[in-house]
């Protein structure tokens, strides 16, 4: 792990203007076992991840399932203690209100027992702000600010649909404005005319509010559309990070690669910018057991011997900021020329 | 952007609006309407819902209005030695026992005490065995390990047999005995409670409540609980029955009420020697427990359905 | 063109429920050519799923169907007493569900699952003694069968997967195990129930691929159920698209996506991300209520081109190009004389250029 020290992301912007930055993450989750109950394995959710949000700007952060991207975000709002790794974020009062989260099925995220104003308020409530009187109106404010029309606070969640749902998670997350959201796949359990505005409404907020975001999706078209600065996660280690354009027009590692080509072209357009055959074998190893050297060799079309050896570094693409974790983009490793 | 686009946008402002506060008074009410509905048409699906319910209306209304409707109010306790054991008549519904008391209002007043013990002694076992098992569901580690191999210890001995000990120990009083039973019974809460916990805590809405910054207890009691409580209600309800009999068996072995007393158990007890020549005296009592499980039994059956009435 | 091998006419269906009669589909025409694959595209609660089970005859208790018929190589399914309409099930129609990790019992291996699935088809009641005659015949041309099977759907270890019990197999096997199941018999119509929605990215792209080379390969006819348009139209000749319980629009798939009519179409394939042009503005609103249908054009209360006429007078469906039909007003039908719904003039149609130069 050493190589990770060196904080690879130095050269990302690391001025003023950044809200939070993540160096060496990590969150191990221990396997017990045996009749001792003693830890006997652990899964490496996330290894070794460094990243920094500009202020007011959103971050991307795609994978497949099992990739450990839904771990970064709960264990930036400490819902999960991380296993090691620094986390600083300037001038956040208590963390719990100044960072929030919107979780991926709203279905499951709001309480079927409560109503939609006992939702929203509740993080009112924890933390003692206003009197009754004062929270009612900031509930109506809220669910006003969300586009939910206020006569819906008597109801409980199994009453709205789907879109409904997930505005009330936002605004229960926006309550206490907070400066930085965690959107844990807010749109993946909706239907595309509802993740649309699901997504203005986020963009709306962002700009009126001012928020800061760690967006997680398995979407890269959807990544494509509401991210500034996207990072590519594979097996717990983020392999590609760069400014969206540059990842989407100059993609370079093979895993980003891949999940593009898995992209079904929506016209012509699309069809140029998506490589046509699919680019990974087989499927992701068990993250229990994952593969020595570079964690993709085992599903890489391009795999050669280095990648056996120590896991590769971040190689810069040429592009301004932007890198990539193989060796295909190291001069002294790769066979013969740009791989690409 | 065109202008049917626009349209769009002002429609949805119009109807994101403030609403009127009679408007959301009207919503709330049609929400209340609508689960009542709903409530009603579980009920209907299984109607011995209905008959549960309305045999448990009939047995709180004796007991409350067990001086008023009871024929012989005077009989719940003394004695009419010279009247002794009569048989069922106009006069005496259920007879009398050998102390010529009337059985009919001593099992209204009877109905006073089994309903109350069995209500006490749910509401200690029960807010024992509930806490104990949110903190072992939600918190997990040493509690859990603590408290649920304390349970399993209960769970190894006879209840019966571990409520007549206890109640031994403390000696005769009602009081003692709704401890003992209480003491036998909160074991089967904390582990259904415990049990449910764990598939609850899973849910996403136990992490965002973690992530507003709740505290444990909130987390527990408002988040948790209120989505456990349809199998915990099912449970209370159907115990209820249990507890009663319960009451009753300990009550008969004398470890509860003293006679004049109008318990069930007592009464059944006191009828026992008698049981060939008197029937009654015995047989009333004995049947009212029944009526009373029964009663509880199909409530209980029928609640789940109703209890997830917000949730489906 | 002979006979339609389905064909389903102005299928309604009801489902009861605590609060009234849920009217779930409204009038569904859809009919399957043999060789032909269908998509049913539309959003949650549009009622795919239903229409799917409907086929299948896989309906809840609840459900009843007042009217419409569902021909199946000219026979009516809806009229067949159950023990015939197993018969169809399974032997003729294949099903594959959507969730890979719930469709398969934990308790049976694959082999097992497979064996039987080949010994019971479309018996409607087991009796003892076929059971027990069947515990003494053997299984060995059922298991080659089954491995067989498991190779077409491009598993590598076929006899290894075969012993193997559900848990111990990733999601994208499994899928491939359902597949396989559903092929067994080597069913005429085989519908697709988002086959892909609950595996990875890039599992999900190869099991399209496999179903694309076995339909091509089996000249099967199917009909795929998904909620995404872009897998429509990489899979399918035909996409239907639903909404409210109704189809509002049918082409065929280049068509649909260079020329789509019905504005809910247009909404949703604006709302699709993509690579190459920012995501549109969605769809306002909410679906209408099923316990209270608005009347006529369903879609009028989140259309921005509504009319007042559109909730006075049904859009029947119309064909506007070949083989082209959508349910709006904002189009006259290509041979109005063949039309027998109703007309009325709610504007025209905004062309498809302007459409995108506004996002």
């Amino acid at each position: 792990m050493s190589q990770l020290d060196s904080d690879p992301f130095e050269h990302l912007p690391t001025s003023d203007d950044d809200l939070l930055r993540v160096s060496g993450l990590k969150k191990h989750f221990p396997i017990h076992g045996g009749i001792l109950n003693r830890e006997v394995d652990r899964v490496r959710a996330v290894d070794g991840v460094d990243f920094t949000i500009p202020r007011g700007k959103t971050f991307g952060l795609v994978g497949e399932s099992g990739c450990g991207k839904t771990t970064i975000g709960k264990t930036l709002l400490r819902l999960h203690e991380p296993t090691g790794g620094d986390l600083s974020a300037k001038e956040f009062k208590p963390i719990k209100r100044d960072m929030q989260i919107v979780f991926q099925d709203p279905s499951s995220s709001l309480n079927p027992r409560r109503k939609v104003k006992d939702i929203v308020s509740e993080p009112l409530v924890v933390h003692g702000w206003g009197t009754g009187e004062e929270r009612r109106e900031r509930v109506d404010e809220l669910l006003d600010s969300v586009g939910m029309p206020v006569q819906h606070k008597h109801k409980h969640p199994n009453q709205l649909s789907g879109g409904q749902k997930q505005r009330v998670g936002i605004a229960r997350a926006i309550a206490l404005n907070p400066q930085f959201l965690v959107l844990d796949e807010p749109t993946s359990s909706l239907d595309v005319s509802v993740q649309a505005r699901i997504v203005h409404l986020l963009e709306e907020l962002q700009e009126e509010i001012g928020l800061t975001y760690l967006f997680i999706s398995h979407d890269l078209s959807l990544i494509n559309n509401v991210a500034d600065i996207v990072g590519v996660m594979y097996l717990g280690r983020i392999v590609e990070m760069g400014k969206t354009e540059d990842i989407f027009r100059n993609p370079q590692h093979p895993y980003t690669r891949a999940l593009l080509s898995a992209i079904k072209p929506l016209n012509d357009r699309d069809r140029e910018l998506i490589p046509d055959t699919l680019l990974a074998k087989g499927e992701i190893p068990d993250p229990r057991d994952q593969p020595g050297g570079c964690a993709f060799r085992t599903r890489c079309p391009k795999a050669f011997e280095p990648c056996d050896g120590d896991e590769p570094n971040l190689y810069e693409t040429g592009d301004d900021e932007h890198a990539a974790r193989c060796y295909l983009l190291d001069e002294e490793h790769r066979p013969d020329g740009p791989p690409w | 952007m065109g202008p049917e686009r626009q349209n769009v946008k002002e429609s949805e402002a119009a109807t994101r609006g403030e609403p009127e506060p009679e408007q959301a008074r009207e919503s709330s009410n049609r929400e209340r309407r609508q689960r009542f509905r709903r409530i009603w048409y579980q009920m209907k699906r299984n109607p011995l819902t209905i008959i549960g319910i309305l045999m448990i209306l009939s047995m709180v209304f004796v007991a409350i209005f067990a001086p008023v409707i009871a024929p012989h109010p005077e009989d719940r306790a003394g004695h009419n030695f010279e009247k002794g054991a009569v048989a069922p008549s106009l006069e005496h519904p259920m007879g009398t026992d050998t102390q010529g008391r009337d059985i009919l209002s001593r099992i209204f007043f009877g109905a006073r005490l089994s309903l109350g013990m069995g209500v006490v002694v749910l509401g200690i076992a029960g807010t024992a065995g509930i806490t104990l098992g949110l903190i072992a569901g939600y918190v997990g580690g040493l509690p859990q390990t603590i408290i649920m191999r304390l349970t399993d210890t209960f769970l190894a001995l006879p209840g019966l047999i571990l409520a007549l000990a206890v109640a031994a120990t403390l000696g005769p009083s009602l009081i003692n005995l709704m401890l003992a039973i209480a003491f036998a019974w909160w074991t089967q809460y904390a582990r259904l409670v415990h049990g449910e916990v764990l598939s609850v805590k899973q849910e996403e809405f136990v992490e965002a409540s973690e992530a507003i910054g709740a505290s444990r207890i909130r987390v527990m009691f408002r988040e948790i609980l209120p989505n456990i409580m349809s199998p915990l209600s099912v449970k209370l309800t159907l115990d209820m029955g249990f507890v009663i009999i319960a009451i009753a068996g300990l009550a008969f072995l004398g470890f509860g009420a003293e006679p004049p007393t109008p318990d069930w158990g007592v009464m059944i007890a006191q009828g026992r020697q008698h049981v060939i020549n008197y029937w009654w005296i015995s047989v009333f009592p004995g049947l009212a427990i029944s009526y009373t499980v029964l009663a509880f039994n199909f409530l209980g059956d029928g609640l789940r359905d109703i209890m997830d009435v917000e949730v489906n | 063109m002979s006979e339609p091998l389905l064909e389903i006419e102005n299928l309604h269906l009801d489902i009861r429920t605590a609060d009234g009669l849920a009217e779930i589909l409204q009038g569904i025409d859809l009919s399957v050519e043999s060789g032909e694959t269908v998509a049913l595209v539309g959003e949650t609660g549009c009622g795919k799923s239903i229409t799917a089970k409907s086929i299948m005859g896989l309906l809840p208790e609840t459900a009843t169907v007042p009217t419409g018929s569902l021909q199946f190589r000219g026979e009516d399914l809806l009229a067949l007493p159950e023990k015939e309409r197993n018969a169809y099930r399974g032997k003729q129609m294949g099903m594959i569900m959507q969730d890979p990790m719930t469709a398969l019992n934990p308790v049976f291996t694959v082999g097992d699952y497979m064996t039987d699935v080949m010994k019971w088809q479309g018996t409607h009641k087991l009796g003892l003694s076929d059971w027990l005659s069947s515990k003494f015949t053997s299984n060995d041309s059922l298991r080659e069968r089954a491995i067989e099977m498991l190779e077409e759907v491009q598993i590598a270890a076929p006899e290894r997967v075969f012993e193997s019990y559900p848990v111990e197999l990733s999601g994208g096997m499994r899928q491939r195990v359902l597949i396989a199941t559903a092929l067994l018999s080597e069913p005429e119509l085989l519908i697709a129930d988002e086959p892909g929605t609950a595996l990875d990215l890039t599992t999900e792209a190869k099991i399209l691929e496999l179903l694309q080379d076995l339909i091509d390969e089996k000249d099967m006819s199917v009909i795929y159920i998904t909620h995404d348009l872009s897998i429509a139209k990489y899979i399918s000749d035909t996409i239907y698209v639903m909404y409210a319980g109704e189809i509002v629009e049918r082409a065929p798939a280049e068509e649909l996506f260079d020329n789509p009519q019905h504005p809910y179409t247009i909404g949703l394939l604006d709302s699709i991300p993509s690579l190459s042009k920012p995501i549109g503005e969605g769809i306002a609103g909410e679906l209408p209520d099923t316990l209270d249908r608005p009347q006529n054009c369903q879609f009028a209360d989140r259309c921005p081109y509504s009319e007042p006429e559109c909730r006075e007078i049904y859009p029947a469906r119309r064909e506007t190009a070949p083989d082209h039909e959508v349910g709006c007003h904002l189009y006259t039908p290509e041979d109005a004389a063949a039309f027998d719904g109703e007309l009325v003039d709610i504007g025209t149609p905004p062309a498809r250029e302007q459409l995108e130069n506004e996002t």
